[in-house]
């Protein structure tokens, strides 16, 4: 599971030419590496792909700005 | 012969090109790394930094002093850098509560009708503040008043309309009054930045709360819009030991001296515009239309004019903070990135003003995505964007001016706002369009339609726009109107 959302951002950053490598710890919205386009895509697939009801919760995005964040979500969420 | 051989050694051959390259990658390189974290590497860089702040003229000689002493105590105490920062800010923020002159003339026109000093509304009124600040964020965990953490922005805001009402409805020459409407203005001039403050509360990485209250006006200066957010942002980008802190003060300097070049560039774009070729600025050619006195040449040369001149200065603007956040040690990303490079709507916003971008989707482009339309993807974007670009847009410039309702009735003061419904509606439907658009211009279209048409379609759009988008007591939206139609000959 942890590896497909992986998967999932790695495809949003190269579709936008950036085929960077990022650490689980790194910033992926709000240092700009991807925008906000990018951030509803993600929201789409985590609540589609992922059964994630993001409005259920106290909606922060800074819970889906790294990688280990969005591993944690799917986790507490499974 | 000795002289031609030490011209041709490495370290001192002439070639500005060699020069440049090894300036822009200084912070990859290991020996400026090592110098850079050294004392006297430190004291060269931080001297460097405040010469080329001074140079960017985007500093007072007091907010320079300020900044200095600050970066200095900083680099001489960096396990007190909080305290520092928090302490210098207070000082700032009680010293110079408001971002805009429209606040500052009414509180000094405020002080005169009351024969006082604007010094004895603008202190307590400050002090109330940051009290009110410090007793929010704590509120924010109390049982009975934990509903404001779900809705921080709004809550404040509630509570900011309650005073703007209280202070319109007070008689206008009463010391109560005049106290009133210094509290709004300074509380409307932080805003958001007690906002992110909020938002942090439930950050990973926990900030001490009096160092959150006390961030109302940090010593980068900047408007309301919070360059760096607050500290759960900046946290995000600390740099974790020597070497990344040099590396981020070698970037630091770069771009203040890139700043303080691009604002050489502006002071030449406005006398070469002004005192050369008398070009006016866009405001004086909307109103000389109305008279019937501009020219279309002059108009059109005025209006893309405009739109050059205002991509620099907020360049150098958005520079020179970020610049000072990140001799602090916080590498956050820059403010402006290359505006001219967009090819569509939605990008130039990115790259223009990052930071206000940031504000309008963190406060309100999300919160609309998560609740509305989940079952409709495209009606679902634009809605948020709407409420971004739209609604969240016009109430951050709305409410920052409101101190045109100090010394108006309500509909004088609503009238100054006609035209930026104009700018704020134009610019949603822009974004809107933007972010759903079907056809998107792709490589395989052509070098031409690619390269070329895609940026000259978001320079036209934005071009366009900023006639409406001045919030000015000058120029009705019935003259900005006829300037549109001046400039195709109707």
């Amino acid at each position: 599971m942890a590896q497909s959302i992986q998967d999932v951002v790695k495809s949003m950053m190269a579709a936008r030419g950036n085929t960077q490598e990022i650490t689980k710890d790194e910033p992926i919205f709000t240092s700009g590496l991807l925008d906000s386009l990018a951030a509803t895509e993600l929201m789409m697939t985590l609540e589609s792909d992922f059964g994630i009801d993001l409005a259920d919760a106290d909606f922060d995005i800074s819970k889906l700005d790294t990688l280990a964040d969005l591993e944690g979500l799917i986790g507490e969420a499974a | 012969m000795a002289s031609t051989e030490t011209l041709q050694s490495p370290e001192i051959e002439y070639s500005p090109l060699k020069w440049r390259r090894a300036w822009l990658t200084m912070d990859q390189n290991p020996v400026a790394i090592e110098f850079a974290k050294t004392n006297f590497g430190v004291f060269v860089l931080h001297v460097g930094f405040i010469l080329a702040l001074a140079a960017s003229g985007q500093f007072s000689g007091a907010a320079l002093v300020m900044v200095s002493a600050t970066l200095g105590a900083i680099a001489l105490a960096p396990h007190r850098r909080i305290e520092l920062l928090v302490g210098a800010s207070i000082l700032y923020v009680i010293l110079r509560p408001f971002r805009i002159d429209g606040w500052t003339a009414v509180v000094n026109l405020k002080s005169q009708v009351i024969e006082s000093s604007p010094y004895l509304l603008q202190i307590p009124a400050v002090v109330l503040f940051l009290f009110f600040s410090a007793l929010f964020l704590r509120a924010m965990h109390w049982e009975k008043t934990k509903r404001l953490a779900k809705r921080p922005l709004t809550s404040l805001f509630l509570i900011w309309s309650v005073f703007l009402a209280t202070a319109i409805m007070l008689p206008k020459g009463s010391l109560i009054g005049a106290f009133v409407w210094t509290y709004v203005g300074v509380m409307i001039s932080a805003i958001w930045f007690l906002a992110y403050a909020a938002v942090d509360e439930k950050a990973k990485v926990k900030t001490p709360l009096i160092a959150k209250a006390g961030m109302m006006r940090p010593i980068w200066g900047g408007s309301s819009t919070p360059l760096g957010k607050g500290f759960g942002y900046l946290n995000k980008f600390d740099s974790k030991n020597a070497d990344e802190l040099a590396v981020t003060r070698l970037k630091a300097l770069k771009l203040a001296v890139w700043g303080a070049l691009l604002a050489g560039l502006w002071f030449v774009m406005e006398y070469f515009a002004r005192d050369v070729f008398a070009l006016p600025t866009l405001i004086t050619s909307i109103l000389a239309t109305a008279d019937g006195t501009a020219s279309v040449g002059t108009n059109w040369l005025s209006l893309i004019y405009n739109y050059f001149l205002d991509l620099v200065i907020i360049a150098v603007w958005g520079h020179m903070i970020v610049a000072v956040i990140r001799m602090i040690g916080y590498r956050i990303p820059r403010n402006s990135r290359n505006p001219l490079a967009s090819r569509t709507l939605a990008e130039f916003w990115n790259r223009y003003h990052f930071y206000h971008k940031e504000l309008l989707v963190d406060f309100f482009f999300y919160p609309a995505f998560v609740r509305f339309f989940k079952k409709s993807p495209k009606l679902r974007i634009a809605f948020a964007t709407f409420c971004a670009a739209g609604l969240g847009n016009f109430l951050f410039h709305a409410a920052r001016d409101t101190h045109v309702f100090a010394d108006a009735t309500l509909m004088e003061g609503l009238a100054m706002f006609q035209s930026t419904w104009v700018y704020f509606l134009a610019l949603a439907l822009g974004l809107v369009f933007s972010q759903v658009n079907p056809f998107k211009i792709k490589p395989e279209h052509g070098f031409f339609c690619y390269e070329v048409l895609t940026r000259l379609n978001v320079c036209t759009f934005f071009c366009f726009v900023k006639i409406f988008g001045d919030i000015t007591v000058e120029g009705t939206l019935a003259e900005r109107c006829q300037f549109v139609l001046s400039l195709f000959f109707i």
